[in-house]
């Protein structure tokens, strides 16, 4: 599994070796999410990908730009950054840019993250599905609907 | 019946088309914006290991679509930048059949280990689906092809400096702003750059790359004694073509008058509700084709697939070759292969050639956007070609080609359709506009409304929207400009599905008239006059 906070204190390194000066916001994620859809009673779409993304915003003073890629090897989050700056440098002014937020203090918010549900399957959707069609097809019912988890 | 194990080891990696597309991605001159692996035939491996793994475990069929998604927003309002952002994503995504139900899943490493795992878990959710499955998938079959195909002759907005890009936005903003009473000024650019490879376990591979693009620039306009403002957007539509769309378009010549009719708008008088015929530019009509005639002939979606999310259609397949949908002069095609189309490509997500066919005939509804798996539902022997996902890791599902309406035989402009008109209103650009799940009842404004009298246009109008149901709107038709007043508009954020993906769509058309339509005034403040 993908550690979205290391790929993140790559990026931060790899932009803040490029431009020392520059205002850095970086941020990552890594997910899975999975679905199954149903309808007419039968089941139509399932599908399961995992993906990461990370995002260099970079500031030079009121000059701005951002890049995102999902491609988290070395070379490719220093083209990354690279490109952020880049593009940082060749805009113009914006006299509304608003400053980069200090450190924070957050709030834990630990009951977000379901084991259980991390760990579904195609089996468990396909089964709450069956039991929702069975349940439609005993009353004489069209039924349309989507399963889907994240993580 | 399930098609049975047809694909064997032989098939895919003793195929030629792997062969071409490895040559193809060696070529030093080679102009697609290719991923790096692909020159190091990383690509190829990752596509021939993902077919394999599907074989192995017992997957009738499967492709394989390894795809690099270029995406850069620029926003600027008036003198300043607001935006600047690139993104890009690339991954595999494996689709099987297995047991007769689909399976699909993705993964961001393009390498054989990940996409062969992608493949066993596609495999597995597809045999898990068997649960809830009642009839097994049946593909129309499709010939093999080896082949590539790119947007021509565009110019990879990727690749333009970006201040170059910032200061034609900006440029925009110093022709409007001595507009007396112009107040902001937005632009942006969106560039969209996707190339594809894919590889069916059938022997088709494929690689293709397109270029999209879109210019925006709006306008607001505002009273400062009473507050109240009016925006005006552009009316040139986005289009399969790279940055030289933006230099040759009229967008910097027509950005005055963008601003004098944002300022000409607030001093409109307002609309009198009433039934009046309709000269509708193509810069506004092609929304009205999306929403009324394009989204209501996806067979998924009248068939209710699209049931709990994206809505269903009136046009049932009942009423295929039957239902009179328009006037006998409305001939409307869906087509994937018109130059510059949004959603023109050599071969669909399904690895089908694309083509063009006919939605409505002399008015009569008679087809149907298919894909592989749909086109046994209507009893049709052969694809579409309408499969498409938006990336990497989206599973692949009907979505709407270009539609287009078909221009008249008759050499005749909008201004011979408007000195043909007595009394009645030309509206220009797309506006507000909503639809029913069924895609029957409807309304629509526009950027610009013009009073027609006397065959004349008369003055601006503001405040105007016309409501009607899809096939009273159609069947009012009759009157339509002819082939050299056809143009191309349309949409590059077509939402459905679910998981919902994006699609890029274009619509084609002429002016044309509606008589006796319904136009409301939507606005609270300026009712207009009662009816008369």
């Amino acid at each position: 599994v993908t550690d979205a906070l290391e790929v993140v204190r790559r990026a931060l390194a790899a932009a803040r070796t490029a431009a020392p000066d520059a205002e850095l916001v970086v941020s990552g994620s890594t997910r899975r999410t999975a679905h199954t859809r149903f309808a007419r009673n039968e089941l139509t779409t399932s599908g399961d990908a995992r993906d990461t993304r990370v995002d260099v915003s970079v500031a030079f003073g009121r000059r701005h730009a951002s890049a995102s890629t999902n491609q988290i090897d070395d070379a490719s989050i220093a083209a990354l950054a690279r490109r952020a700056l880049e593009m940082a440098r060749l805009v113009p002014e914006d006299p509304e840019l608003l400053p980069v937020l200090g450190p924070q203090r957050y709030r834990e918010i630990g009951a977000a993250f379901d084991e259980a549900t991390s760990r579904l399957e195609a089996a468990a959707r396909a089964e709450m599905a069956a039991r929702a069609i069975a349940a439609a097809d005993a009353a004489s019912l069209q039924l349309a609907g989507f399963v889907e988890h994240q993580a | 019946v399930a098609r049975r194990s047809t694909f064997s080891r032989r098939t895919f990696l003793l195929g030629s088309g792997f062969a071409a597309l490895e040559a193809a991605c060696r070529e030093p001159e080679a102009r697609m914006a290719r991923p790096p692996e692909a020159a190091t035939g990383g690509v190829q491996r990752a596509l021939e290991a993902a077919l394999e793994a599907a074989r192995k475990a017992g997957a009738s069929y499967a492709d394989a679509r390894v795809v690099r998604r270029r995406y850069e927003q620029i926003k600027t309002r008036e003198d300043h930048v607001t935006e600047v952002a690139y993104e890009e994503s690339y991954g595999i995504g494996v689709r099987v059949l297995a047991g007769g139900a689909w399976g699909f899943a993705a993964s961001a490493d393009v390498v054989p280990d990940a996409a062969a795992a992608a493949a066993r878990d596609a495999v597995a959710i597809a045999r898990a689906n068997l649960r809830a499955s009642k009839r097994p998938v049946t593909l129309a079959p499709v010939p093999v092809y080896h082949d590539t195909w790119r947007t021509p002759g565009a110019v990879d907005p990727f690749a333009v400096p970006l201040a170059e890009k910032v200061e034609y936005l900006l440029s925009l903003w110093r022709e409007a702003r001595g507009v007396s009473g112009v107040k902001y000024g937005d632009a942006g650019l969106e560039s969209f750059g996707d190339w594809k490879a894919f590889a069916s376990s059938e022997g088709t591979v494929l690689e293709q790359e397109v270029t999209r693009i879109k210019p925006f620039f709006k306008v607001t306009a505002v009273d400062a004694a009473s507050g109240a403002f009016e925006s005006r957007r552009d009316e040139l539509g986005p289009m399969q073509a790279g940055w030289e769309y933006v230099l040759r378009s009229t967008l910097k010549a027509d950005a005055r008058k963008i601003a004098e009719d944002s300022v000409e708008r607030l001093r409109a008088p307002s609309v009198t509700p009433g039934a009046y015929d309709l000269v509708l530019a193509p810069s506004h009509l092609w929304l009205t084709i999306h929403e009324s005639i394009g989204h209501p002939t996806e067979l998924d979606r009248a068939l209710g697939l699209e049931a709990n999310f994206a809505g269903t259609s009136f046009a049932t397949p009942d009423k295929l070759g039957k239902y009179q949908y328009a006037s006998e002069i409305v001939d409307v095609y869906a087509d994937k292969t018109t130059p510059g189309g949004l959603a023109t490509v050599g071969y669909d997500d399904d690895g089908v050639k694309t083509q063009r066919w006919d939605l409505v005939k002399g008015g009569r509804f008679v087809g149907y956007q298919t894909t592989r798996d749909q086109a046994a539902w209507i009893g049709e022997s052969a694809s579409r070609g309408t499969s498409y996902a938006e990336d990497f890791k989206s599973v692949p599902f009907q979505r709407m080609p270009n539609v287009s309406l078909a221009p008249s035989p008759a050499a005749r402009s909008l201004e011979d359709l408007v000195a043909a008109t007595d009394r009645g209103i030309l509206l220009t650009g797309d506006g507000s506009w909503s639809i029913d799940h069924q895609r029957y009842n409807f309304q629509f404004g526009s950027q610009m409304a013009y009073a027609i009298e006397g065959g004349k246009i008369a003055h601006v109008l503001r405040d105007v929207a016309y409501q009607a149901s899809t096939p009273e709107f159609w069947k009012s038709c009759d009157l339509l400009g002819g082939a050299a007043s056809f143009r191309l508009n349309g949409a590059v954020h077509d939402g459905k599905g679910e998981p919902q993906q994006s699609n890029a769509v274009s619509h084609g058309c002429p002016p044309a008239r509606f008589r006796r339509v319904s136009v409301i005034n939507p606005s609270s403040k300026r009712p207009g006059k009662a009816p008369t």
